[in-house]
């Protein structure tokens, strides 16, 4: 079991780019001289595809039945504009009246993840220093000085997405979160805030998308869960 | 997107950057594409070949046959609409048997999905869903001990382990290989 799961290990790593160029040769030349060890990549390599295959095909199919739902809804109301200008304005009027009822449900549920660097010697470090001024809720100016870090990481890209939220500007705040990766320690609580944003954004099928994905035990599911129940009510 | 992000978003990303590619190839290449179909199909059809078409760039992106030569969206463009000929042409082969002496030109099957679903069915879900949180969403061990109720990452990756040994027998197995899964 070892030595499969160390040479698989190391199939991880090369189909996973993490290996050096020089990595990267000295295992395509024992590929090359090794008809074993080639066989075994061939049936690992082909096992990871069926599952990435199978994978890719339902999040295609999900996506699209996603995409088409959205540009029937886009041409609906286009056809439902076109038609009845009066039917426009009152569409209009119940937007605005809803957006506010959702604008102030967002406000309700959107709280700014604490500054988790709240100890931090702020005279030096130029992350504490930004994230004080984050703390303080000076958003415009903690994004400036996230901006000037570099390079930068999952816990720039977190806490930018939290100040474009707290300054309204929900699309830099998705793109900013969307970046995450897996494996951040803010990645549960990233998912949380993109779920709220595409709230504030009107999009519930998005927010639903990732609201969904909160699982108990992670960060704000019975919110999470509240927020689901009451979307699909609607 | 750049068409470096689109390529590494569909073989190395996380699930929601993936995701995220699908839709961002949808929105760019299937409009053009189902006003093309339309002229002689369905929007259905135009659908399945999308998704089709889709289905082997990730081929072409994941066994590193496509060499960045053209653009990605280009690639997929061509790729559906020489899907669309093809079926196209079986159609007319299907309806005119005086065509039928070109049957070696008929396109194969597609019967990847026909082999793909036992196998994972024999796999179990738990493995399969566990094997897709690692391979397919990039999840952590940590992660994905949490979500399986794993008692720590070590048991996790025990588990991924059994499982990849338990796919790989049973394709053996069933005496598959790589041409048996590309179209």
């Amino acid at each position: 079991m070892k030595e499969d799961n160390q040479i698989w290990n190391e199939f991880d790593d090369y189909l996973k780019g993490r290996l050096s160029t020089e990595e990267k040769d000295a295992f395509h030349q024992k590929l090359a001289i090794n008809s074993e060890l080639r066989k075994s990549f061939d049936d690992y390599k082909q096992s990871i595809g069926i599952i990435h295959k199978n994978a890719f095909k339902r999040d295609i199919a999900s996506v699209m039945a996603v995409e088409k739902r959205r540009s029937n809804q886009r041409n609906k109301y286009l056809y439902i504009g076109i038609a009845a200008s009066l039917l426009l304005l009152i569409t209009a009027v119940l937007t605005i009246t809803f957006m506010n009822d959702e604008t102030s449900d967002v406000a309700a549920l959107y709280q700014p993840y604490p500054n988790i660097l709240q100890k931090r010697d702020i005279t030096s470090d130029p992350l504490a220093i930004a994230l004080n001024d984050y703390s303080k809720k000076a958003y415009q100016s903690a994004l400036a000085k996230l901006n000037d870090i570099s390079p930068s990481n999952d816990t720039i890209r977190f806490y930018s997405g939290l100040c474009h939220f707290s300054l309204g500007q929900l699309d830099q705040s998705i793109s900013s979160l969307e970046k995450l990766s897996p494996q951040s320690i803010f990645y549960e609580q990233s998912i949380w805030y993109l779920g709220l944003a595409w709230y504030a954004k009107d999009d519930e099928e998005l927010a639903l998308q990732y609201l969904q994905t909160i699982k108990s035990g992670q960060f704000n599911f019975r919110e999470a869960s509240d927020l689901v129940n009451t979307l699909r009510q609607k | 997107m750049k068409e470096e992000e689109i390529a590494e978003s569909i073989i190395n990303g996380s699930g929601r950057q993936k995701r995220k590619a699908i839709s961002f190839l949808y929105k760019s290449c299937f409009p053009g594409l189902k006003s093309w179909i339309l002229q002689s199909g369905t929007e259905a059809e135009a659908e399945d070949i999308f998704q089709e078409g889709l289905s082997r760039l990730y081929d072409s992106l994941y066994y590193r046959k496509f060499n960045f030569e053209s653009k990605i969206t280009t690639y997929l463009h061509t790729i559906c609409k020489n899907l669309w000929l093809m079926e196209q042409r079986r159609k007319k082969v299907l309806f005119n048997s005086d065509l039928l002496e070109d049957s070696s030109e008929l396109p194969q099957p597609m019967i990847d999905q026909e082999i793909i679903n036992p196998l994972l069915q024999e796999l179990g879900e738990n493995c399969q869903k566990l094997l897709e949180a690692y391979y397919y969403e990039n999840k952590s061990m940590a992660k994905i001990q949490t979500e399986f109720n794993l008692g720590s990452e070590q048991a996790a990756r025990n588990k991924k382990y059994r499982c990849l040994k338990r796919l790989i027998g049973i394709i053996n197995e069933k005496g598959l290989n790589y041409e048996s899964f590309i179209k």
